[in-house]
């Protein structure tokens, strides 16, 4: 009978989860793709002012999250929704999930241009992409444009990620509306024939090739460029020592910005609350927490940016192409896929 | 059996194949879908590239299991017993943590990152990570091969060699083939480490449907096909096991005395078992504690005491569950006459074919209307779904080596099927329960897709935290949860073995197949 009791102490252990600790009575719950520690700072600032707690879902792939609320109808648990990248936004509110938003608050604090035109979600934080390059190979002149690193002068010098990223996606989106399809086929095809190697890894794993001169340009987010330059780990730091970043297009359209935002869910059932917090994050408090904890950009003009972001300069950027980047990513994976950019 | 009883299993059936049919009603409306998509010289591609996989993977685990499984019960040699423990810890370590360690550890080493992520070493990680798939299965059946047959071989001057070839492999084939089958469709329904690898398989290629196109339709539907394949596989593999019954002898271990082999003799063949359990188990381990070491953080430690106790309870819990409904299918298989009985239930099993990914769909379309998406309810069901087959074959392998006679001779005693449950199947499959439950509970573990997918408000696993570090590029932050990940496994293993659970303890009544 001894294993007996061991199951009974095996199942008892499982006790702790069943008797989950009751909930607060005045809380909202949010569905999220984000899973940095700024989030969970700024929900525990919120809760700590309002005396509203934050319950978090987080699911990384914004389609299989915006599948879970598409599924949960009117029995949806969630108030609001954050997802990064535009595109996701907009296939969030194509989908119908949003409510507007309807707050003074929002409107007064973030500029238009971070907010959804039909009031269904606001900007919360920004990460640009970048260029990087290796300091003895380039001259930032050569890649002022993202259109540049299609050109024959870095053949098998090009280092990008795979266009399963939503990153790489967005980007030939916004090209798309800027430049027209023919004018990306060819963009595409031109970075494909430049690849140094196989699209592959994350951000940082481009930034690592080029420190180990498997290729001297790469596409990268101002976030992880930041990590690294302020991180403690010294060899995380060497990474950089070669290496500088430029944003492209500062002289025409401007870079391209991957934008986090939020909404209140149709579903919503603390639809006050789920605005509170939604101005809280837009909040000057709200920003500086984003900005300090994950090394975004700010939506809000009257927050400082941290020491390491300015040290990459004040980028200009790409606004105008970000309202057609959900239309038109499907189109643009398309046109990646056909040019052999895994 | 009574009408009660068997409307009961008709709803567990029905039950459990319920996602199956939500993403079978997902999957039909691709065909009327005309957005942009996956062009089919890509899926071609891909499922070239999955195929390949597959055979080189598969083939790998055959080599290194079956070298193992072989050499540990046909020699004997310092150090056997061992070897026969290390070769099944690579389940403990899920394959795409060896993937991060491997290419982490490589690149810091100066090795160019483009040279490492291709399908070689792909096939090389699954097969060291799936190498105890084969190990178990073929060790377990060589072991219980009648002696009388070789010792006669033997006689009649035939060489070792021609021992195995003519012999003992056609012997022990159902069983390689129950294992390669299983290992077959973990590669299948794998993305985690293939993504990381920059390979584009058939189950990537389901996920950029969805994820980069937005077509959930499109993406169930390629599901569906990867899940039909996986069914003829299931199919094929259970005509198999059905002959192989014939060859059963119903002894469970063999009386074949082991030959002796001095270390030194032995020590290439020892260096090739070794492999997997040292590449794939103790080199992860390794990296990672250096890498916890290098930036200890007790920050980093602190926040993972909640995800670990998450991790526990849920996988305790649901296991206990699993291992219930497991023990139901067993005993359908077992006790109750008639093929209908036999197909209602390895029907509703055929949730192990199913990525874990995928199944999140159908069981989102399910459990959504109930209010179930986001309980712990609703992730029970999901390990359920997933997990079932493991607990039943295991049990099944178990019940298999109890002589029925003793069920018999208690009907005939007068108990009713309960009675007989209660008081003779279930002392005697003890082991066999302890140990599906454990194998089980290592699966929810390092479960990745579905739990992000399905859960609660403020609850995080091991798997999901690892995963979000690491797909934010922050490596050494995963190592506290991907060690105590692994560590839990791995206790698991050790466990599950020191109850005898894969039948290659040495006690005499030793002998459960952890096949299929």
């Amino acid at each position: 009978m001894r294993l007996n009791t061991i199951f009974a102490v095996l199942i008892a252990s499982s006790l702790p989860l069943i008797a989950h600790p009751a909930e607060a009575k005045k809380s909202i719950n949010v569905y999220t793709t984000r899973h940095y520690e700024s989030d969970q700072k700024l929900a525990s600032e919120f809760e700590k002012k309002t005396g509203i707690a934050v319950n978090i879902v987080q699911i990384k792939e914004a389609s299989q999250l915006i599948a879970r609320i598409i599924e949960e109808k009117d029995k949806s648990q969630a108030d609001v929704v954050i997802t990064a990248d535009v595109g996701n936004l907009w296939r969030a509110s194509e989908a119908g999930i949003f409510q507007p938003l309807a707050s003074a608050a929002v409107k007064k604090s973030v500029p238009t241009e971070f907010r959804d035109p039909k009031d269904n979600w606001t900007g919360l934080a920004m990460r640009v992409r970048a260029l990087a390059y290796n300091k003895e190979k380039i001259k930032p002149e050569q890649i002022a444009r993202m259109e540049d690193i299609a050109s024959p002068a870095l053949k098998g010098r090009v280092l990008v990620r795979s266009s399963n990223h939503v990153y790489n996606q967005s980007l030939a989106a916004t090209l798309l509306a800027a430049n027209g399809r023919d004018a990306v086929v060819g963009w595409a095809k031109g970075v494909t024939a430049n690849l140094a190697r196989k699209p592959q890894g994350g951000d940082t794993d481009q930034i690592k090739a080029i420190a180990a001169g498997e290729g001297d340009v790469a596409m990268v987010n101002s976030y992880y460029v930041a990590r690294l330059l302020d991180s403690k780990n010294p060899a995380e730091k060497d990474l950089m020592k070669n290496t500088a970043v430029v944003f492209p297009n500062q002289k025409d359209r401007g870079a391209h910005a991957n934008i986090s935002g939020g909404g209140i869910t149709r579903s919503a059932k603390n639809v006050a609350h789920a605005r509170q917090f939604l101005e809280f994050l837009v909040s000057k408090e709200g920003q500086e927490i984003f900005v300090s904890y994950s090394k975004e950009y700010p939506v809000r003009a009257d927050v400082a940016i941290p020491a390491v972001l300015k040290s990459l300069g004040q980028p200009k950027l790409d606004l105008k192409g970000l309202s057609a980047v959900g239309q038109n990513t499907p189109e643009a994976i398309k046109i990646l896929e056909e040019a052999g950019w895994r | 059996m009574s009408l009660l009883a068997k409307f009961f299993i008709l709803v567990c059936v029905a039950v459990f194949l319920a996602p199956l049919f939500a993403l079978v009603v997902e999957g039909s409306g691709a065909f009327f879908s005309e957005t942009l998509t996956l062009s089919p010289e890509l899926l071609s591609a891909y499922g070239q590239n999955s195929l390949l996989l597959l055979l080189g993977s598969v083939f790998g685990a055959v080599f290194f299991g079956g070298v193992t499984a072989y050499l540990c019960a046909r020699f004997e040699f310092c150090g056997r017993k061992m070897l026969q423990w290390l070769a099944v810890l690579p389940l403990g370590v899920p394959s795409y943590l060896v993937a991060y360690t491997w290419v982490d550890f490589l690149v810091d080493q100066g090795v160019p990152g483009g040279s490492l992520r291709n399908l070689t070493l792909t096939c090389f990680i699954f097969a060291f990570s799936l190498s105890p798939y084969i190990f178990l299965p073929v060790y377990v059946a060589l072991v219980s091969l009648s002696g009388s047959l070789i010792e006669s071989a033997r006689l009649l001057g035939r060489s070792r060699l021609a021992i195995v070839r003519e012999i003992e492999i056609p012997l022990v084939r159902p069983s390689l083939f129950a294992g390669a089958l299983l290992a077959a469709m973990e590669v299948l329904a794998d993305f985690g480490t293939v993504d990381f690898m920059a390979i584009d398989t058939w189950s990537t290629g389901i996920y950029r449907s969805w994820f980069g196109y937005g077509d959930r339709a499109r993406a169930a539907l390629l599901a569906l096909v990867l899940l039909s394949f996986s069914g003829v596989i299931l199919f094929w593999e259970a005509r198999l096991r059905g002959r192989a019954s014939l060859a059963r002898t119903g002894r469970n271990t063999s009386d074949l005395v082991r030959t002796r082999m001095s270390f030194r003799r032995a020590f290439p063949l020892i260096l090739v078992a070794l492999v997997p359990v040292l590449l794939a188990c103790v080199l992860p381990l390794l990296i990672l504690v250096q890498r916890s070491l290098l930036s200890f953080d007790v920050e980093q430690w602190i926040a993972v005491v909640r995800p670990t106790t998450a991790t526990l309870s849920l996988a305790l819990g649901s296991g206990a569950v699993v291992v219930c409904f497991g023990f139901l299918f067993a005993f359908v298989l077992q006790l109750c006459a008639g093929r209908f009985w036999n197909d209602m239930v390895r029907l509703a099993t055929l949730g192990y074919a199913l990525p874990g990914g995928v199944i999140g769909i159908g069981l989102l379309v399910f459990l959504a209307p109930f209010s179930l998406s986001g309980s712990l309810v609703g992730l029970v069901f999901a390990y359920c779904i997933r997990f079932v087959t493991l607990g039943t074959s295991t049990i099944e392998a178990g019940w298999l080596t109890v002589p029925r006679v003793f069920e018999e001779q208690a009907r005939i005693l007068g108990c009713s099927t309960l009675a007989v449950l209660r008081r003779v199947s279930i002392p005697l499959l003890q082991k066999s329960l302890a140990c599906a439950f454990i194998l089980v509970c290592i699966d929810i573990i390092k479960e990745l897709p579905a739990s992000m997918l399905l859960r609660p408000f403020n609850f995080e696993t091991l798997a999901i935290r690892t995963y979000n570090l690491a797909s934010d590029e922050r490596l050494a932050e995963t190592a506290p949860a991907s060690l105590l990940m692994i560590v839990l496994c791995v206790a698991g293993v050790f466990l599950a073995q020191s109850l005898g659970a894969f039948g290659i303890s040495e006690n005499k009544k030793a002998g459960k197949n952890h096949e299929q």
